[in-house]
């Protein structure tokens, strides 16, 4: 079965004062029909910059400088303005982080919304509100009459992720992109949002792209999933396999970091050293200043990806037979 | 370039592969504003038109080609001849060579500029400081009395003080001081307010350091940019005030030259010679654009939130 | 609440400022250099009738009582007597409002109609090569001297094509096409009575002088439209509005706009009250019988009590204007802070 989102050989870069700077730096991984893949990474790995760049939404002075994304097997990167527009909130909808201030403060939500359905539909003016009426239901929003004659600053921070969820709904995609959808919300909410993401993947077959820096949250809806660190994947694999298994001394490190993994009364563990500020003047592997198993090899170039098991991946020398043999302690130890 | 490309654009397209070699480069403070000048063709016209301007002020008597007609002697057979190889923008009404009269004209111009702004900053500043770091009654009774003089239109007020006083540059140049220092106060105000909210100012505070110490060393150099800019925009503004007063009657009076009262006199000869009141008009309007667009050009600049 | 407690604010601060407006225009009228009672009676008047009028004019009076007495004056709307007509100055003003109220209307309509348009197209230019020409076509609207612009345009348009210099309207219509008297606004009044040749001709006297007095007010409304814009376009609601696929008309003209109005709003009324002074000289140049007019004479003819009145009127109808923007934008922007 091919995948329904396949990036290939991704590279982004922003043109600065101070030079190019490279973003996102030979990014690969497919999302599959019916599924939810999460985009794991610190703040500034650039994932965020991935999924804009999936709708071709960088803003300048960043572009995409290398690179395909095949959506059903089409390159969106050759797509004309035009072909672009009718896939936005059509085929591909996006979520953003923020709700409030991606919502239009001066119009009301039932009208923000019925502009997307007329965009993308022929429906005429009552048929339009029907529809809204009812995706603004299935989302969970109570009274749909009062939240579709509303501003959006009356109403809950909740409640207006549900009508961006609703937005996203409205003309039925198959790829959703949720780019950390519950960071700004309280925990009770981020939970039944990442439900309500569960319920449409699994009762409409809606696959969501979940970019997230909060490992709960993979754990609890993500079926595959990815980790970012300065603009590459170091590691992707099914969820559960990725956090009984971390191959990767980063997501090794993650996982350690969370406070429920330390011991009660030990020192919270850390993971040394900052993310680098250009990643792509690097000659090694991104990671090797901070990792605690870095040797020669990993100065030289950066790793490619090994299999660790069936649909496994990890970039990290360690894992090279030819190389590591000494250094190579058990695939899915933790730090100590 | 074709003509679609002047006004079309689009967004994350691929960038060109020669982007990928540029070296970064570091520039200090005052290097980067020459910089960015340098690469405007407004912002370098601007900064030379006023360089011109500025040196005909000072050198008034040495460049131009009658400074004693200038001065304003009279020179009745040359009445209101059209531009010759002799004078070349014309004579006026009495004779006069408009090119020395122009010359001899940014001298009010600019000289009442500088010294309404300056005065105006050097009186603002410290009552808009004051005002903004104490807050309460001190704020309440400075910000009224700006109010009140902010509350007469500029002109008017100008107009009333001068035509009581007695019509004169002076007397106009002193009226609009007295119009023009609420202007900085408020503006002085507002920034003293924003940074007197941050926490270093709290910070300061809680180890000891004086107030006054607390103002001058860390809140007013902090102001120095905004103040920069409004300043180099009312220069022009007070240009074209000066010559406005000048033009009804209540500047500088004749025979002194001066762009404003030059119009006004070449009113009345609008048919026959054009080029007494049209001359003047586009100094004075050059140079208030070189001014604008100088102060838009450093606004750029020093406004952190850069759209480019 | 909130808002009642403001406006209630805004009107007594306001009252406080016209009542110390009131007490500035008082003194100068008492420190004018030579005698009032003799710049009333005219050169020839003897010492007698000087002493005479000084009484009776209660010149000898302490001058808080005298001030009492302005202040209650004013309260009825007595302005005192112009010097060179011996009309009250009250109605020598309300007389030339229509006529300077007609062309600040009608320069301001020109100035929203181009302005905001220029500010969203420059804006939409930003970055792009031609946005030098929008840029300084907003700033020569600024930085042009409205007098010498008048002048201009008339030597132009008026010597060159033959439009009308001065007056607001021929004098021989009053007898061929006389135009009703209904607002004071010929415009308005030759349209509604249906009276096409003094509508066409009145309009043709307008065009010069509102255009003239418009040209700084475009460059205002544009710049700030500009800037706005340009702001309101990095707002993450317009990254939504992409990421949906709206047709970039509607995200410009409807999203992004009416969010980039609000502020532009206040310029408006700023570009209002400068044109109250700008109205000044453009009725100057061309010989418009409004308010401006009268002020330049009164200036000129050193009619004292003219000059008070019009500069007390002046600086109420500045406050007013000032009070009724922070106002506007009060209500209408439910974000500004009322503290």
């Amino acid at each position: 079965m091919s995948a329904l989102l396949d990036v290939e050989n991704l590279h982004i870069a922003f043109d600065t004062s101070r030079g190019q700077l490279q973003v996102v730096n030979d990014i690969n991984f497919s999302i599959q029909a019916g599924e939810i893949f999460g985009l794991v990474g610190e703040s500034g790995c650039g994932k965020s910059v991935t999924c804009l760049s999936i709708l071709r939404l960088i803003p300048k002075p960043g572009g995409i400088t290398q690179g395909r994304i095949l959506f059903q097997g089409e390159d969106l990167l050759k797509k004309s303005s035009r072909e672009m527009r009718r896939i936005r909130g059509n085929d591909i909808a996006m979520i953003f982080q923020d709700p409030f201030t991606s919502l239009n403060p001066v119009f009301k939500i039932g009208q923000q919304l019925f502009n997307v359905v007329r965009q993308h539909s022929t429906r005429n003016k009552t048929q339009a509100r029907q529809h809204i009426l009812s995706v603004l239901d299935n989302v969970g929003l109570p009274d749909v009459e009062r939240v579709y004659n509303s501003y959006p600053h009356e109403l809950s921070g909740g409640q207006q992720q549900r009508v961006m969820i609703a937005m996203a709904l409205i003309s039925e995609p198959q790829l959703i992109i949720a780019d950390e959808p519950t960071t700004a919300l309280d925990v009770t909410i981020q939970a039944q949002i990442l439900r309500l993401l569960r319920a449409l993947c699994d009762e409409h077959g809606i696959s969501v792209l979940l970019i997230t820096h909060d490992l709960g949250v993979v754990s609890e809806v993500c079926d595959r999933s990815a980790v970012l660190y300065a603009g590459k994947v170091v590691e992707a694999a099914a969820t559960d396999e990725l956090l009984a298994h971390p191959t990767h001394p980063y997501t090794q490190g993650l996982l350690a970091a969370l406070p429920i993994s330390s011991k009660k009364g030990s020192p919270l563990q850390a993971i040394t050293g900052t993310v680098p500020a250009n990643p792509g003047a690097i000659q090694g592997c991104v990671f090797a200043s901070r990792c605690p198993h870095v040797f020669d090899a990993c100065h030289e170039k950066h790793p490619p990806q090994f299999t660790v098991s069936d649909n496994h991946n990890a970039a990290c020398f360690l894992l090279d037979d030819r190389i590591a043999k000494d250094n190579q302690p058990e695939a899915g130890s933790t730090y100590e | 370039m074709s003509i679609s490309k002047l006004f079309l654009g689009k967004r994350g397209e691929k960038l060109p592969d020669d982007n990928f070699d540029a070296p970064p480069t570091e520039r200090s403070g005052w290097h980067h504003t020459l910089y960015v000048i340098q690469r405007d063709v407004l912002a370098m016209f601007s900064v030379g038109w006023i360089v011109l301007i500025l040196f005909c002020a000072v050198f008034a008597p040495v460049i131009s080609p009658y400074p004693d007609q200038g001065r304003g002697r009279n020179n009745a057979e040359a009445r209101l001849l059209p531009p010759s190889t002799n004078t070349l923008l014309g004579t006026d009404n009495l004779g006069r060579d408009m090119l020395s009269r122009l010359i001899f004209g940014a001298r009010p111009a600019i000289l009442s500029a500088l010294v309404v702004v300056t005065a105006a900053v050097i009186i603002g500043t410290p009552l808009g400081a004051v005002a903004g770091y104490y807050g309460g009654w001190i704020d309440e009774l400075i910000m009224r009395i700006t109010d009140l003089f902010l509350a007469f239109p500029s002109l008017l007020l100008a107009m009333a003080i001068v035509s009581f006083a007695g019509p004169s540059l002076m007397n106009a140049v002193l009226a609009l001081v007295v119009s023009w220092w609420p202007w900085y106060t408020r503006l002085v105000r507002s920034t003293t307010r924003s940074l007197r909210a941050q926490y270093f100012v709290e910070a300061a505070r809680s180890i000891g350091v004086k107030d006054r110490v607390i103002i001058t060393r860390h809140i007013l150099p902090n102001t120095i940019t905004p103040i920069i800019v409004q300043a180099t925009i009312d220069i022009g503004t007070v240009i074209l005030a000066t010559t406005s007063l000048a033009f009804i009657g209540l500047g500088t009076q004749a025979p002194n030259a001066d762009w404003g009262l030059m119009i006004e006199e070449g009113r009345q000869f609008l048919r026959q010679a054009w080029w007494y009141s049209m001359f003047p008009g586009i100094a004075i309007f050059l140079t208030v654009l070189a001014f604008n667009l100088i102060g838009d050009t450093l606004r750029d600049i020093f406004d952190p939130r850069q759209y480019r | 609440m909130q808002k009642i407690e403001y406006t209630v604010r805004r009107l007594f601060l306001s009252v406080v400022v016209l009542l110390g407006m009131t007490v500035v225009t008082f003194m100068l009228t008492r420190i004018v250099p030579s005698n009032p009672a003799a710049l009333y009676l005219g050169n020839r008047a003897r010492p007698e009738q000087i002493e005479a009028a000084i009484e009776e004019l209660g010149l000898n009076d302490p001058l808080p009582e005298q001030y009492v007495r302005y202040l209650d004056d004013l309260l009825h709307g007595d302005l005192g007597e112009s010097l060179a007509t011996r009309r009250p100055v009250t109605l020598e003003i309300t007389s030339r409002l229509a006529a300077t109220g007609e062309l600040l209307l009608v320069s301001l309509l020109i100035a929203i109609v181009v302005g905001i348009p220029l500010g969203v197209f420059s804006a939409q230019l930003h970055g792009k090569p031609a946005d030098i020409f929008v840029r300084a076509f907003s700033i020569i609207g600024v930085s042009l001297p409205q007098f010498w612009l008048g002048l201009l345009l008339q030597l132009t348009f008026g010597l060159g094509l033959g439009l009308p210099l001065a007056s607001r309207i021929d004098s021989s219509l009053r007898f061929t096409s006389p135009i009703q008297d209904i607002t004071g606004f010929f415009l308005f009044d030759s349209l509604v009575t249906g009276n096409w040749v003094a509508f066409q001709d009145v309009a043709l006297h307008l065009i010069l002088p509102a255009v003239t007095l418009a040209a700084y007010p475009i460059g205002l409304i544009a710049r700030m439209t500009r800037a706005t814009m340009l702001e309101v376009m990095q707002q993450n609601y317009i990254r939504t509005a992409e990421a949906y696929g709206l047709n970039s008309r509607l995200i410009v003209y409807r999203y992004a706009l009416k969010n980039a109005i609000i502020p532009t709003l206040t310029v408006i009324g700023l570009t209002l009250a400068y044109s109250l002074t700008g109205a000044f000289y453009v009725e100057i140049i061309f010989n418009w019988p409004g308010l401006g007019l009268f002020t330049a004479r009164s200036f000129l003819n050193l009619d004292f009590p003219a000059i008070m009145g019009i500069t007390l009127f002046g600086a109420t109808g500045y406050i007013l204007i000032n009070l009724l923007i922070d106002l506007l934008q009060a209500y209408i922007d439910p974000r500004v802070s009322l503290s």
